[in-house]
């Protein structure tokens, strides 16, 4: 009998069960990328105004080198993320360029890695800016 | 899945699936809800006709709010041992 009642309380007892992956939607945020794009516009920027004469000037110049190195990484992970995790097939009728304007995005931010360009910095500033947009685009 | 369902409603569950009632054993309609547990945790959505080319025997799952769901269009057809258990009921008025 003890055994009919815990079984019957054991099905009766309420468990939790989800609708949505394990962290919660509405998380996605592309201000990261536009931050890391400004990060590097900010260093070239400084890398054409150093005049490199000694070691603390070479310093200097390395360091901005490898934060915009750095940040020019960060704007690709961030976007790659925000693209393939959070952008859906549905959304695509919102944003059609989407996978054209990551693509091109994406290239740009390996420009920056490459060179020292006021201009491709720029640019990339934009891009993500627009990429900001098109997530919000998204989500109206 | 809303507004079929919505956070915080409490649900009634038949147990379903391999270890399920007889006669809810096998693959459950199409367009009901369901509970399975899917990467140690149990998740609700609804059954949905697979695309072609999907193994027999399988759960295609989909919420009901596509654009935001995470459901067989990412991790494909689950296998009918996923199953866990059917929604009958759902608390709560409209």
């Amino acid at each position: 009998m003890s055994n009919i009642i815990s079984s019957f309380k054991r099905a009766l007892t309420p468990v939790v069960v989800s609708a949505h992956c394990d962290i919660p939607c509405g998380i996605y945020d592309p201000s990261g990328a536009v931050v890391a794009a400004k990060t590097v516009a900010r260093m070239v920027e400084l890398l054409e105004q150093i005049e490199v004469k000694d070691h603390a000037t070479r310093n200097k110049y390395v360091r901005c080198v490898a934060s915009k190195e750095e940040h020019a990484e960060k704007v690709k992970h961030e976007v790659q993320v925000i693209w393939s995790d959070y952008f859906k097939p549905e959304h695509l009728a919102k944003v059609p360029d989407l996978h054209d304007q990551v693509w091109k995005l994406l290239k740009l931010a390996s420009k920056n890695k490459q060179n020292v360009d006021t201009a491709a910095a720029a640019e990339l500033v934009a891009a993500t800016e627009a990429f900001a947009a098109a997530f919000a685009a998204s989500k109206a | 899945m809303e507004p079929a369902l919505r956070a915080g409603d409490r649900l009634l569950v038949l147990p379903a699936g391999e270890r399920g009632l007889p006669g809810l054993r096998g693959l459950p309609p199409l367009g009901s809800i369901v509970v399975v547990e899917r990467e140690g945790r149990l998740e609700v959505k609804r059954v949905a006709r697979p695309p072609d080319g999907t193994p027999e025997r399988t759960l295609w799952l989909l919420g009901d709010n596509p654009a935001r769901s995470t459901d067989s269009r990412q991790f494909g057809a689950l296998p009918l041992s996923a199953l866990r258990a059917r929604v009958v009921w759902r608390s709560g008025a409209r």
